[in-house]
């Protein structure tokens, strides 16, 4: 009975080699399971509800952005954007330019500054090398936007909503 | 009253007679018993007794009882082994970026357990397709400590299926070079090499291998490692994705395959067990192909003692009968020699 047990293990071991190899043929990443970016979210809300809200018209760009490309283009049903932040500063400015007709004078734009240190970030293999900001300093006009808030100071390729604008939204019965 | 009386009376004969009969099968006890407690005792863990047939005329100052504990006892210090574990370095060739390579010493003990040291040197280069970054791990020593137990001790030593433990712990140091962070928004793009990182991680594994042997004294074996780190240095957010001697950080298996190279200590004190674990050239295992002639009869049964006892007896067969002799003596006296007959 022993005899066969050393029989069993020997072929284990030959099954085991070939296996391996085979695996080892076949196998490889699962890829990057999180963001390979770190690029703060924007939710609008209300400031007399604070709810969420969608915002009809307007539009979203960075100051100095080639070609003056746009983050959002005149959107419709906005409730979200992103804030992509330059790495090879540590300030960025986005203004929000509102398209409806009694409010598209530049002179009601609002304008967005966050300051910030940039720090890379290495976890794994699979998501590489990426650019994490810690916010240090934050600011926003008037016009349309009552306040603003960042629920945190760090913008991961992990975070959820990091930027938080309430607009000013009157009541509808 | 005087009923009463009658009845406990009856009562105490009853018990004294069970007793006495008690008494009486308490002598033809032939298995040793503890004289103070009259306790049969049992074989420890892993021993089994097997009931011989013995002959009279051989072996006679070595009966007990035709019990006979058999089963391969090893000495303290049964083998010493030491292995490479190349298996990364094939895993090389299939495309994987890193890899360590170990040599390990064990003691076998008892041909149970092992302690452990296996020392080695890791190494990773990796830049994924893709990816914007060059990983590399210079080659970096780590070490770890441990024990196995072999769950086939009762087989030659040449066959073993072990399971156990490690620590290991390491110093490397790593870089990230050829960074580059690009932003389609902006149009912008950054180039960073992060050198020179140093780290230490502290890790564990739970170990099970099979090891058989090739030839002579060279065996090989597969190790199958269930592993985590316990601890390690993160650098801020420059986290070492390449542990030597543990591999991935983020994994938890690891495969190694190792050939081994033992040398035999001790050898005139082990069993005579063939490879397959049978007991060969025992008294017992020539007792037991020789059927009493006295019981059986036939001429053409083998007659006790007309081989066994007429061959002289072969170098393992008397290292055995010494043991035997041993094992007897200690029995003996342990029961006083009274207990047992």
């Amino acid at each position: 009975m022993i005899g066969v047990r050393s029989r069993i293990l020997s072929k284990i071991v030959l099954a085991a080699s070939a296996v391996m190899l085979l695996v080892l043929g076949a196998c490889g990443s699962d890829g990057c399971q999180s963001s390979t970016a770190c690029i703060p979210l924007a939710q609008l809300y209300s400031s007399s509800t604070q709810r969420a809200i969608t915002v009809d018209s307007i539009s979203v760009y960075g100051i100095g952005a080639p070609g003056d490309s746009m983050i959002v283009r005149c959107g419709r049903n906005v409730s979200q954007f992103s804030l992509p932040l330059r790495t090879s500063v540590d300030e960025t400015k986005y203004v929000i330019h509102y398209d409806q007709e009694a409010l598209s004078d530049p002179r009601y734009n609002d304008t967005i500054t966050l300051h910030y240190n940039v720090l890379p970030m290495f976890d794994s293999n699979e998501c590489g090398v990426v650019y994490a900001f810690e916010i240090s300093d934050y600011s926003c006009t008037d016009h349309l936007v009552d306040s603003m808030a960042m629920p945190f100071n760090r913008i991961t390729n992990l975070t959820a909503v990091s930027v938080q604008l309430y607009m000013r939204t009157t009541e509808q019965p | 009253m005087k009923r009463l009386v009658y009845i406990l009376m009856t009562v105490v004969l009853a018990v004294a007679a069970l007793d006495g009969l008690a008494q009486s099968k308490a002598k033809r006890y032939v298995t040793p018993v503890e004289k103070t407690t009259n306790r049969t005792l049992l074989p420890r863990k892993g021993e089994k007794l097997v009931y011989i047939e013995r002959d009279s005329l051989v072996l006679d100052s070595l009966r007990r009882d035709s019990i006979a504990k058999i089963y391969p006892h090893y000495p303290i210090v049964t083998a010493v082994t030491v292995g490479f574990n190349f298996w990364d370095g094939i895993a090389r060739l299939f495309g994987q970026s890193y890899g360590s390579y170990d040599v390990m010493a064990s003691v076998n003990m008892w041909n149970r357990l092992f302690p452990t040291v296996e020392v080695g040197l890791g190494r990773a280069n990796s830049t994924p397709d893709g990816l914007n970054y060059t990983y590399k791990t210079p080659l970096s020593f780590y070490a770890k400590i441990g024990a196995d137990y072999n769950f086939m001790f009762k087989n030659h030593p040449k066959y073993q299926f072990l399971v156990g433990i490690r620590a290991g712990y390491t110093a490397f140091k790593y870089d990230i070079t050829n960074i580059t962070v690009g932003d389609d928004y902006w149009g912008e793009s950054s180039d960073l090499d992060l050198s020179g990182l140093k780290s230490h991680a502290f890790y564990g594994e739970i170990v099970a291998g099979i090891r058989v042997n090739l030839y002579g004294p060279i065996s090989a074996g597969w190790t199958l490692k269930y592993h985590n780190v316990f601890n390690y240095k993160k650098n801020g957010d420059i986290h070492p994705w390449y542990i030597p001697g543990f591999g991935s950080r983020d994994s938890k298996l690891y495969v190694g395959f190792s050939v081994y190279y033992t040398m035999p200590m001790m050898k005139k004190r082990w069993p005579n067990i063939d490879e397959h674990g049978k007991l060969k050239d025992l008294p017992s295992a020539d007792v037991q192909n020789v059927r009493p002639a006295d019981t059986l009869g036939g001429a053409s049964m083998p007659r006790r003692g007309a081989e066994g006892a007429s061959q002289p007896l072969t170098e393992p067969q008397k290292l055995q009968q010494t043991d035997i002799k041993a094992d007897v003596k200690a029995i003996e006296e342990k029961f006083d020699n009274k207990e047992v007959k």
